[in-house]
């Protein structure tokens, strides 16, 4: 049962991080909630239910389209719908909202309300000291650490990536220096709702998956985009990890009732240290 | 100035036209259905306007659903609970808010724009969640039934939704003319001086910030208060999934539609609008509403910048995207978060 949580846990944990990272991406560079994510987490994972029903059996060759696709589509988001309105904040917000709405209002009407099982290419169990682990968990874990470094490879090394970080750290000195403000956008807005997605495809398989679950990973992230802080991608992990084992050891003793511990760690911190773990100063604060 | 007076004349007769048809809607039709969708956009105006209020000192708030459960809920404590009169549960549902708005509030406001809006949110949820895990003796649980009507001597709230509606509408009424007094009043200027671009100014001239942003986040909460506990003794069934982020959202989306900018008239329409469309389509079309509601305020939000209310200046306030997209281009680079103040 311990093994079983811990394992539960980092699963929990890794997808909070990826989730999160993608939130805290999007928010930083082109600063915007959005409020969108869990829709598009839902979106990759409904669309993957799609095609390994009909088209493509093999989980692993449609996750990956499922993943492009979504990529795709948010960097349409982006150009098509938020670049008309930078900077205009009102209209923005109301873009992203209205958008979670067409989008759920989409899955339901293409695919139905009704929940889904997503078959996987690796059925059967592994046992690791007396626990039963189920391989789908293990591709859960292995594939997000993956993507998580390389991840923070590119955050981290690549051009593209700097100017990223340059940009949640002086936007005005950004535009100044040469970046290319709409092309750095897209591709952020893309990484972002890619990572949303792997998201999906990733934990599709181990639970069920509906037109409405998007709104608890939203929530998620944004507790652990809160506590990590902005701007980190280490302070984003360990937030991360931390609401994962407390999820994954909450859900398995206490219940529903821990989603509550996750908001109340979330009012705390505001409290005492508003920008979160390692969060980088904020302008936007008072 | 003569065409200011015409102008102000013209408001008042309208005004007094929409007070007039509002008071003889049963007259037209007592179907309870027709009354159903009156008394659902009333409720949801009264929350959209505490919204603007909310906007109006340039917050942002998603938690709208969180104050409404909470006046829900603790209304329905003093009838259900404690066996009072409704008359009592109907003010301490909205007396509730208010003090759960001030004593979040200075905590959530010390934040700004996009983070106000995602703790409001994660609030609204919290809310939610304690409801549901709350034990039953104290008002809680997954569901709540038994609310009982409200009593009145001579009035017959069980039989018919007619009493209720005036009700609603007097409760709707009274929000407005607090609403407009606060507009018209210099609290009401002071508040928007703390809005959401010229907040450092008002700072820099002595005005609080804090100050009238908690001031209006509490009345507002009050009024979403005295929506729910309207709704809890209209519908007489509470569970806490009637007020998730969904519902949030929606308020959002509501006051996009009618028009943000606009005080009262954009919340009405728009709550107007969103709620009759939506319980039509539940009824004849059932699983089209999200979509109908999502496209439906990209659409004004790409043509109507301003909401439907912005029709009051005539066709000219519908903007074609592709006509404006250099507008924005010149327009000032100043920045979203240019409301806080750099450390």
């Amino acid at each position: 049962m311990v093994i079983q949580s811990i394992v539960n846990s980092i699963m929990l944990g890794l997808s909070y991080v990826l989730l999160a990272s993608g939130l805290s991406l999007v928010f930083g560079v082109v600063q915007i909630l959005n409020f969108s994510h869990g829709q598009m987490y839902m979106l990759s994972a409904m669309f993957l239910w799609f095609l390994t029903v009909g088209f493509v059996p093999n989980y692993f060759l449609a996750a990956t389209i499922s993943v492009i696709v979504i990529a795709i589509l948010g960097m349409i988001y982006e150009k098509g719908l938020l670049r008309p309105f930078a900077d205009i904040f009102l209209a923005q917000l109301g873009v992203v909202i209205g958008l979670q709405f067409l989008l759920e209002g989409f899955a339901e009407v293409a695919w139905g309300p009704a929940d889904r099982k997503v078959i996987t290419s690796v059925p059967g169990n592994v046992r690791i000291a007396g626990a039963v682990i189920s391989w789908e968990k293990v591709v859960v874990i292995v594939a997000s650490i993956i993507v998580i470094f390389s991840l923070y490879y590119w955050i981290q090394r690549t051009k593209s990536g700097r100017a990223a970080r340059a940009t949640v750290q002086d936007r005005t000195m950004t535009d100044l220096v040469g970046v290319n403000r709409g092309r750095l956008w897209s591709l952020v807005m893309g990484i972002g709702c890619a990572l949303a997605a792997i998201a999906g495809v990733l934990l599709a398989p181990v639970y069920l998956v509906n037109p409405f679950m998007g709104g608890m990973p939203l929530l998620k992230s944004l507790i652990v985009l809160m506590l990590g802080g902005l701007g980190s991608i280490l302070g984003t992990a360990i937030a991360g990890i931390m609401l994962g084992f407390i999820d994954g050891f909450g859900y398995a003793y206490l219940g529903g009732v821990t989603d509550l511990i996750g908001f109340g760690l979330m009012f705390l911190i505001l409290l005492i240290r508003p920008r979160g773990f390692l969060g980088v100063p904020l302008e936007i604060r008072l | 100035m003569k065409s200011d007076y015409k102008r102000s004349r013209v408001k008042t007769i309208i005004v007094a036209g929409a007070i007039l048809t509002a008071l003889s809607m049963p007259a037209i039709s007592q179907n309870s259905f027709f009354l159903n969708m009156l008394i659902m956009s009333g409720l949801w105006s009264i929350l959209v306007l505490a919204w603007s209020l909310i906007w109006k000192t340039g917050e942002f708030s998603l938690g709208m659903a969180g104050f409404w459960a909470i006046g829900a809920y603790s209304s329905t404590y003093i009838t259900n609970g404690l066996h009072l009169s409704f008359w009592l549960a109907l003010p301490f549902g909205g007396v509730m808010a208010s003090i759960v708005s001030l004593i979040f509030g200075p905590i959530i406001l010390r934040t700004r724009t996009l983070y106000f809006a995602g703790i409001t949110l994660a609030f609204s949820e919290m809310v939610r969640l304690s409801i549901q895990y709350m034990p039953k003796e104290l008002g809680g649980g997954f569901d709540l039934t038994g609310i009982p009507h409200p009593y009145f001597p001579g009035i017959d709230f069980v039989g018919s939704r007619v009493p209720y509606y005036y009700l609603v509408l007097a409760v709707l009424l009274i929000t407005v003319l607090v609403m407009w007094r606060i507009d018209q009043s210099r609290v009401g200027r002071l508040m928007e001086a703390v809005g959401i671009h010229v907040e450092p100014l008002a700072r820099s001239l002595g005005i609080g910030g804090l100050k009238y942003k908690l001031m209006g986040f509490v009345i507002a909460n009050f009024f979403a208060g005295l929506s729910g506990a309207l709704l809890a003794h209209y519908w007489l069934v509470l569970y806490p999934d009637s007020f998730t982020m969904h519902q949030s959202l929606l308020v959002q989306v509501m006051a996009m539609v009618g028009g943000a900018n606009y005080l009262i008239l954009g919340p009405i329409i728009g709550a107007f609008v969103m709620t009759i469309s939506g319980i039509l389509l539940q009824t004849f079309l059932p699983g089209l509403d999200l979509l109908f509601w999502g496209v439906l305020v990209v659409l004004a939000i790409f043509f109507l910048p301003h909401g439907l209310a912005s029709l009051e200046h005539g066709v000219s306030a519908i903007k074609l995207p592709w006509k404006r997209a250099k507008a924005v281009e010149i327009e000032d680079e100043g920045e979203l978060v240019g409301a806080g103040v750099k450390e």
